[in-house]
């Protein structure tokens, strides 16, 4: 079993002045989590609408039964588990018309000293977003979320394995799109 | 590429973060690939509006919960008050002979049919209110009569 990660703590620090505080409250870990579970829960609909729609469900959910999240042994995850639940919901209910042309239904924001790397990020989102929503979520929660093979499998609820193999297939596509940025990459 | 037999996730782990990768080509273009992706996680932001919506409904579903946990309560406290309002033990009656008897409107049904039955005695006559009156006076002392028997009667059994 892999330890809790420092930011899972804060998640359960925020959930449990949730707890305590009632929903006056929720402000604090929506300031902490939203960022990132929006843009987890794009990968999965393809659509920051409704991924932003799967993220506010989630954290109502929360601020109603807030001793759902802080009495896990990792909130981070669960969290991350309960946003996949509710965007797998809202993408099977909507089904809408695939977006993968365009990242117009993103909302966007670089920093002045990285306009430069403006095209790089928009490759980035739009190989990602070409890629199967399965294994697109696992190369989010590998590398943005920095989460193990062991972490992601218990939030995808497959073995360990299929979240390793799936990320090896995505990498394997994801630089073969990616080609021409990596090359301007300075060595990592 | 890499091998595709993972024994277990955290090989599969520590082979990513292995240095011993690092002089690997391979290896290297896949940690270029990594920064190339871990760069772009800020580019995308929820909208503006959110916040306050996703604040607002939590807020909103709060309040609903609490009015319908009220509601629920005041439906368990009627539910549970209720039959004890119907119902009175019946020890009660006897130690309370009022609750049995004191009734205007049977005390009246009780005072006519008195009534009738002296009217069939005296006469065949109809009763008028006066006889009505007098009967009333009649049952009441008789109703006094009976409470003081069941007073009696819940006395002697205490």
């Amino acid at each position: 079993m892999t330890p809790p990660s420092p930011f899972s703590d804060l998640v359960r620090l925020a959930t449990t002045r949730l707890a305590e505080s009632g929903v006056a409250a929720l402000a604090g870990l929506y300031d902490l989590v939203s960022r990132r579970l929006v843009r987890y829960a794009v990968t999965i609909t393809s659509n920051q609408h409704d991924a932003e729609d799967a993220v506010s469900a989630a954290l109502v959910r929360i601020a109603d039964q807030p001793l759902l999240l802080s009495q896990t042994r990792r909130p981070w995850p669960y969290l991350l588990r309960m946003v996949r639940n509710e965007s797998l919901l809202i993408a099977r209910g909507r089904r809408r018309w695939s977006m993968v042309a365009d990242l117009s239904d993103l909302r966007t924001r670089c920093r002045v000293d990285e306009l430069e790397q403006e095209e790089t990020y928009r490759a980035v989102w739009m190989a990602l977003r070409r890629l199967p929503a399965a294994q697109a979520e696992v190369v989010v929660l590998k590398i943005w979320e920095d989460l193990t093979f062991t972490q992601i499998a218990e939030i995808l609820e497959v073995p360990p394995n299929t979240a390793a193999s799936r990320y090896r297939y995505a990498m394997q596509k994801l630089s073969q799109v990616l080609k021409p940025q990596c090359e301007e990459v300075p060595d990592a | 590429m890499r091998d595709s037999n993972f024994p277990d996730s955290d090989f599969h782990d520590s082979y990513w973060r292995d240095d011993s990768n690092a002089n690997n080509p391979e290896a290297s273009s896949d940690a270029a690939l990594e920064s190339l992706i871990r760069a772009a996680g800020d580019y995308v932001h929820p909208t503006g509006d959110l916040r306050p919506r996703t604040l607002e409904a939590a807020r909103l579903r709060c309040r609903q919960q609490r009015r319908a946990s009220g509601m629920a309560f005041a439906a368990i406290l009627l539910v549970l008050m209720l039959p004890s309002g119907m119902q009175r033990p019946a020890h009660f009656n006897r130690i309370n002979p009022f609750s049995e008897t004191a009734n205007v409107g049977s005390l009246r049904w009780q005072a006519g049919q008195w009534q009738a039955d002296r009217s069939k005695v005296t006469s065949a006559g109809q009763v008028t209110d006066g006889n009505v009156n007098w009967a009333l006076v009649e049952g009441f002392t008789q109703l006094r009569r009976h409470q003081a028997e069941l007073l009696h009667g819940a006395r002697a059994t205490r």
